[in-house]
């Protein structure tokens, strides 16, 4: 009996086991009870005594009952690399058709392909990686975390029995490291306490404003047996869907019929609320200018760019349309700073990112939808039909001249840095938006490749543009992959720098060829990290800008070859140095995805910018310094 | 004596590199000065708003800034579009001290519409004749002086020095030791910079740089 109890109180067995345990040890019925009460953890009484979500009641391995809980809640796909610990999760998918395992190779691929999947899905990417792997899925975690994306990590910890012991790769109370960039973490206590934890970890890493969630199990709660509930996940998904203060709608309302030169700026909560069209119409009824969405943080483009009332990136001073005196802004944490002389308005549904940096003159936490939906009604109820066209003709008329002019400048340089016989970046642009489908999910993983994107159109019926706040690299092949697996129809391109890709590494590919993933993947090679060294001559200015020594940005020396690397993974490519071989080229990746196969362009494009002719660097022999040649 | 002008391969992105980081970095610390505005009732939005009074956020520690005042732009025709257009994710600073030729002012310019700089088609053309004749080659640059560098005797010794120096010190000439391929990948961008060297001088100038400061030539990249 006493083993029995230490059983119960170190492993949190099932209720049912323990009463059965103490009764065949000769127990009275009502002491069975009472010391089954005493011992039995809260979570797992309530759970024992059938919570009212329960769907079903399941006597299995802590394992199965993770898996179980997350089939419930709809969960489709888990990202995964394993470890012995975690056995119990995987052993429970043998026999398990609902549950579509995907294996990276590296844990920071796990993470992003699991990234990827959520952005493009709406669902929460479920990934389980090793508990020793945690740091390296984390780098990518920190994308997950800033721009909000719904992932459950999960890892086998070291077990109850034996944690703490400072035995081989246990290190003392590894969910605390997750605290900075986890919604929630927290670590199991019980094996039939697990369904209740997934579940709560489920609806933290959904509930917007979304997030990552951190769960840990130890191993031997995976792989010991209870009899649990497993739950209703629907019933614990709350509406966020909160609607704006009617008071404040009529406010903004008037104000926006009554503004001179008001301004909106969109961001990702547009994207992530699913309001392209409403804030698209919104803009419309009022001819209102619509900035934003490209950098300071944004990874969505939820605006058609090349829509005329679309003027191009925020900035607090603009030329373009000169003095705002009503900013309204959709849930864009970057654009939410004041311009001068203009009443900022600001719609979030993050609470937390609301008038966190800057002051804000009205401050709204709402859907954005449903905010963009009453304001529309106000603004209708509030003025005539034909006023309202009235005042959005005229003020649209001198944003679509602005906006025509835009298009004019970007083909006048289009066309004057189209020649040479280096690839430059701008013709790079000009033959993918001439040679990708219109519907096609473009995955940006890139630094100075950024200046592409203006040269490509994003939104509406245009390409999907997605991409990172934070820029943290080597995210971009596997993010591809998830939003490929989330979006099979469509077609999915990666676009990653020469250092990103190195970040990330080949491994993501490696994912694309066992799974047959469609995409086409595109490196940038410049054989340097571009920006960053332009930034640290520049910003810096310092001895490496006054000696015209590189000292740690160019990646040449030894030459990386992205197609034979992509080729030793299992992804047939091909190296492009000529300008006039892009167009066939990118059509030979087109004809690979339509064949169901990944495509790998290693595309040598020229360096730019400060020391971008340099190819010098701190070079040193560790063979020379030999004495003994072994 | 020379005058030690800012490097002319400064110029090349610095202007890029400055407007990535205006994309992404993060916001000013908040408007401490103007407090909570005190409760509101729903449907009010304050008459003065603190967005009117308050200054441009401050940027965070640690943030890239173009240190010292903004200096005033030499008058010129296409410096009111310069003046304004470019200095809305920067200061002018940064592009003050730079020197190049009008067909890498016009690469940088064009470097700039990308990343956001409001210019018109019908004036770029002025803004990039501008930035040419303000910040050309040869241009003083009122800034601290190149460390004294005597380079080394050789034919094409005076022809490096006069296309060189017209933009920056010729202490970084002999500071590394380069390859040929890497002279020659050096002297073609400079001469794109605005480096007025003709076909038979740069192929002396980089006899001469090969020469004195050369390495071994590696494997081809
Ligand atoms: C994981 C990670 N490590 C380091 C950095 C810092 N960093 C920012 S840009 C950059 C270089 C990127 O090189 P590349 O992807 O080739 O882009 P390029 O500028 O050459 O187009 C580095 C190292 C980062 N953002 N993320
Ligand atoms: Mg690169």
């Amino acid at each position: 009996m006493k083993d029995l109890i230490k059983q119960a109180l170190d492993n949190g067995i099932s209720r049912r086991k323990l009463m059965k345990g103490l009764g065949a040890a000769g127990l009275g019925a009502t002491a069975v009870k009472t010391l089954a009460d005493t011992l039995t953890p809260a979570t797992a009484r309530a759970a024992d005594a059938g919570p009212v979500s329960a769907t079903r009641t399941i006597t299995a391995q802590g394992g199965t009952l993770f898996t179980q809980q997350l089939k419930d809640a709809g969960v489709e796909f888990m990202f995964a690399n394993p470890s012995t610990g975690d056995g119990p999760i995987y052993d429970s998918l043998v026999n398990e058709p609902g549950i579509q395992l995907i294996k990276g190779i590296q844990e920071g691929a796990v993470v992003a392909m699991a990234d990827g999947y959520a952005r493009l899905s709406g669902k929460t990417g479920v990934c389980g990686i090793a508990n020793v792997g945690l740091p390296n899925g984390m780098t990518q975690l920190v994308n997950t975390y800033k721009d909000n994306i719904p992932v459950l990590m999960v890892v086998a910890a070291f077990g109850t029995d034996v944690a703490g012991r400072d035995y081989a790769q246990d290190y003392d109370h590894q969910e605390p490291m997750m605290s900075p960039i986890t919604k929630w973490f927290w670590m199991a206590e019980s094996t039939q306490g697990i369904p209740d934890v997934t579940r709560r970890a489920l609806k933290f890493a959904a509930t917007p404003p979304s997030g990552p969630v951190f769960l840990s199990i130890p191993d031997n709660l995976l792989k010991a047996e209870a009899t649990a509930a497993i739950m209703d996940q629907k019933r614990f998904t709350v509406s966020m869907k909160v609607r704006p203060d009617h008071a404040d709608v009529m406010t903004l309302a008037k104000m926006l019929i009554e503004a001179k030169n008001p301004i909106m700026t969109v961001g990702d909560e547009v994207t992530m609320g699913q309001a392209e069209k409403d804030v698209l119409e919104l803009a419309e009824l009022l001819g209102l200018t619509v900035a934003g969405q490209g950098g300071q943080g944004n990874w969505s483009k939820p605006f058609p760019t090349r829509h005329p009332l679309f003027i191009g990136g925020f900035q607090s001073t603009m030329r373009f349309p000169g003095e705002v005196d009503i900013h309204l802004n959709m849930g864009d944490q970057g654009a939410e700073r004041p311009m001068k002389g203009a009443t900022l308005i600001s719609i979030r549904s993050n609470p937390t990112g609301l008038a966190r940096a800057n002051p804000v003159d009205l401050g709204m936490v709402s859907d954005i939808r449903l905010a963009a939906r009453d304001i529309i009604d106000a603004v209708k109820g509030m003025a005539t039909k034909e006023r309202l066209k009235q005042i959005a003709d005229d003020r649209s008329a001198r944003t679509r001249d602005y906006h025509a002019s835009q298009v004019k400048m970007r083909e006048m340089i289009a066309t004057d840095l189209n020649s040479g016989s280096e690839i430059k970046m701008e013709r790079l642009a000009v033959e993918l938006e001439a040679g990708l489908e219109k519907d096609t999910i473009y995955v940006s993983d890139c630094d100075s490749g950024r200046t592409m994107d203006p040269l490509l159109s994003w939104g509406g019926a245009d390409k999907t543009y997605i991409s990172t706040g934070p820029n943290i690299l080597g995210w971009g092949v596997a993010a591809a992959t998830g939003a490929k697996l989330a979006r099979p129809n469509r077609p999915v391109v990666s676009c990653v720098g020469d250092g990103s890709m190195l970040f990330g590494g080949p491994q993501p590919l490696w994912s694309q060829a066992r799974y047959n993933a469609p995409v086409t993947n595109i490196v940038v090679n410049n054989r340097s990290y571009n920006n960053e060294r332009n930034r640290i001559w520049s910003f810096i200015a310092g001895q490496q800008f006054k000696t015209g020594k590189d000292m740690l940005c160019y990646n040449g020396s030894p030459d990386v070859d992205f197609a034979k690397a992509a080729q030793a993974f299992g992804v047939e490519g091909e190296v492009v140095k000529d300008p006039a071989q892009l167009k066939p080229a990118i059509a030979r990746a087109k004809k690979a995805n339509v064949d169901g196969r990944p495509y790998m362009l290693d595309i040598n494009v020229a360096r730019d910018g400060v020391g971008a002719a340099s190819t010098w660097y701190p070079a040193y022999s560790i063979a020379d310094q030999r004495t003994r040649k072994v | 004596m020379k005058k030690y002008l800012v490097a002319v391969a400064f110029a090349a992105s610095v202007l890029a590199i400055v407007s990535v980081h205006a994309q992404t970095s993060p916001q000013g610390p908040e408007g401490a000065a103007q407090g909570q505005p005190g409760a509101r009732t729903p449907g009010q939005v304050p008459t003065t708003t603190p967005a009117a009074q308050a200054p441009s956020p401050a940027p965070p520690p640690g943030a890239f800034q173009q240190a010292g005042p903004p200096g005033a732009l030499p008058d010129g025709d296409g410096k009111e579009i310069v003046a304004v257009a470019c200095t809305q994710c920067h200061g002018p600073s940064v592009f003050m001290q730079l020197r190049m030729g009008e067909a890498a002012w016009k690469n940088q310019v064009y470097d700039m519409v990308l990343r956001g700089a409001q210019i018109g088609p019908d004036e770029i053309g002025r803004a990039i004749k501008y930035m040419a004749t303000a910040f050309g080659p040869g241009v003083p640059f009122p800034g601290p002086q190149a460390p004294a560098v005597t380079l080394a005797d050789g034919a094409g010794k005076e022809i490096v020095e006069g296309g060189c120096a017209l933009c920056h010190g010729l202490d970084r000439i002999a500071v590394a030791k380069r390859a040929p391929d890497q002279w020659k990948r050096i002297v073609d961008r400079m001469v794109f910079f605005g480096s007025p060297l003709s076909d038979d001088q740069q192929k002396t100038a980089l006899a001469y740089l090969s020469a004195q400061y050369g390495a071994p030539q590696t494997a081809a990249k």
